[in-house]
C-alpha cells in the first residue's frame, strides 16, 4: 500500500533535527533505517505529517569506548554493531543477539536507535538492553537525558522519549573477564521475530555462578528482566541441575502475549527452557 | 494425467506424521494434528502427561484461534515479517 503523504525533512545536524521534531510537534516521527516505520507507513498503521530523516547525521553513528563503558550511536546499523571490534571485545551479548535480528538486508539498514525506540517487546534488542543494564542517551529541546533501560520501555511500543526528543545512543557497560553471555532466540522461520528470546549474562567464580542477568524478549508488552532466576542462580553452582531449577522460575512475573506465534502458556515453558540454555551457554556449564 | 505426478509424494506427509507420533508413542502420544508445529507436539505431550489438566482443551482453542487470526500481532507480522523487524 501507497503511505499517506507527509512532509519530509533531512537536517544535517543533531540540533537542526531536534529543531525540526519541535516544529513537527506530535504529527513529527523520527526516521532512521526505516526498518519498522515504513512497514507502518505502508500499511497506514502510523500517518505522521513529517518524518525527520536523520540518516545525513554522521555524529549519530559509531561506537566509542568512554571508561568502563561502551557508547553506541543510536544510528549504528545493526550490521555495524555486528562487527564493531569494541562491541565485540566488550560486549559480545550484544554483538551475538544483533546477529539474529531479522535478515541481512534489514541488518544493513535498520539500526540499534531505531529498534530501541520502536520498544517492540518482540524486537532482540530491548531485552538485551535490559538485560545489560543499559542507559538510554536522549536529546531534545530541554537538553539531555540518560534513561535507564529499566524506565526506558513504558509499554507495547512505547517509550520514556518526549515528542521533540531523539535517542541519541545507548551506552552499556564493558564486560569485564569472567562473564559469559548467550542470546537463545525460539523462532520457526529465520528472520522471524523470537516466539520467545532470552538473553542471559553470568560471572563465574570458583565453581558458582557469583552473578546472572536475565532479560526475556516478547514476554509482556515490554522487555523484562527474570528476577526470580538472577536471584535463585546467585551463588549457585555452576552445574546443569542448579541452572535448570532456577530457570524453573524464568516465567514469574511475566504476561506473555497471545498470538499466531504462541499462546502464553507455550511461552511461559519456552521460557523456562531457554533460560536454562541460555544460562548453561553463559556459565559455560 | 493431471497431478500424477504428485502420487509419490502423497505419502510423505503421513509418513512425517507417523514418525513423529511413533517418536512419542511412549509417553503415550496417540495423535498429533498437522500441521506439527513445535506448539502442538509440546502440547500433545503435555496432555498425555496429564501435567496440565486443560491443554487439551487449549489445543482445540488455539485451532481455532488460528483459523481466525485475529490477535494483534498477526495484523502486523504479515506483512512486515518479511522484511524485519526494527527501524
Amino acid at each position: 500500500m501507497i503511505p499517506a503523504s507527509f512532509d519530509y525533512v533531512r537536517p544535517g545536524s543533531l540540533d537542526e533535527a531536534i529543531a525540526a521534531l519541535a516544529d513537527g510537534g506530535d504529527d513529527a516521527k523520527v526516521i532512521a533505517g526505516g526498518q519498522s516505520l515504513l512497514p507502518l507507513l505502508r500499511l497506514r498503521l502510523a500517518y505522521p505529517e513529517l518524518l525527520v530523516d536523520i540518516g545525513a547525521i554522521d555524529e549519530l553513528t559509531g561506537v566509542t569506548s568512554d571508561g568502563d563503558s561502551l557508547l553506541i550511536g543510536a544510528r549504528t546499523s545493526h550490521y555495524q554493531v555486528m562487527h564493531d571490534p569494541l562491541v565485540r571485545e566488550h560486549c559480545g551479548l550484544l554483538a551475538q543477539a544483533t546477529g539474529t535480528v531479522a535478515d541481512p538486508a534489514v541488518r544493513h539498514r535498520g539500526t540499534i536507535g531505531g529498534s530501541l525506540a520502536h520498544g517492540d517487546p518482540a524486537g532482540d534488542l530491548p531485552a538485551v538492553i535490559a538485560a545489560l543494564d543499559g542507559v538510554l542517551v536522549a536529546r531534545g529541546p530541554a537538553g539531555e537525558r540518560q534513561i535507564p533501560a529499566g524506565d526506558f520501555f513504558v509499554d507495547y511500543l512505547t517509550t520514556a522519549l518526549e515528542p521533540g526528543e531523539i535517542l541519541t545512543g545507548v551506552r552499556v557497560p564493558k564486560l569485564g573477564a569472567g562473564w559469559g553471555y548467550r542470546y537463545e532466540k525460539f523462532h520457526r522461520t529465520a528472520q522471524a521475530w523470537a516466539t520467545v528470546g532470552v538473553a542471559a549474562l553470568a560471572r563465574r567464580s570458583n565453581g558458582q555462578i557469583a552473578e546472572a542477568r536475565v532479560g526475556l524478549t516478547n514476554m509482556g508488552t515490554v522487555p523484562v528482566r527474570a528476577t526470580a532466576v538472577e536471584s535463585a542462580v546467585a551463588g549457585a553452582e555452576a552445574s546443569a541441575g542448579a541452572i535448570t531449577a532456577a530457570a524453573a522460575a524464568a516465567d514469574e512475573g511475566t504476561q506473555p502475549p497471545a498470538d499466531l506465534h504462541g499462546a502464553p502458556d507455550y511461552r511461559r515453558h519456552l521460557a523456562r527452557v531457554l533460560t536454562g540454555r541460555a544460562l548453561a551457554a553463559a556459565a559455560g556449564v | 494425467m493431471k497431478g500424477v505426478g504428485e502420487a509419490g509424494t502423497i505419502a510423505s506427509t503421513p509418513a512425517v506424521v507417523n514418525a513423529i507420533v511413533d517418536a512419542l508413542r511412549p509417553l503415550g502420544v496417540r495423535d498429533v494434528t498437522m500441521p506439527c508445529t513445535p506448539e502442538r507436539v509440546w502440547r500433545a505431550i503435555e496432555a498425555a502427561r496429564g501435567v496440565s489438566q486443560d491443554a487439551a482443551a487449549q489445543h482445540q482453542a488455539r485451532q481455532s484461534d488460528q483459523t481466525q487470526g485475529n490477535s494483534p500481532r498477526s495484523v502486523q507480522s504479515g506483512p512486515i515479517d518479511p522484511s524485519g523487524e526494527t527501524a
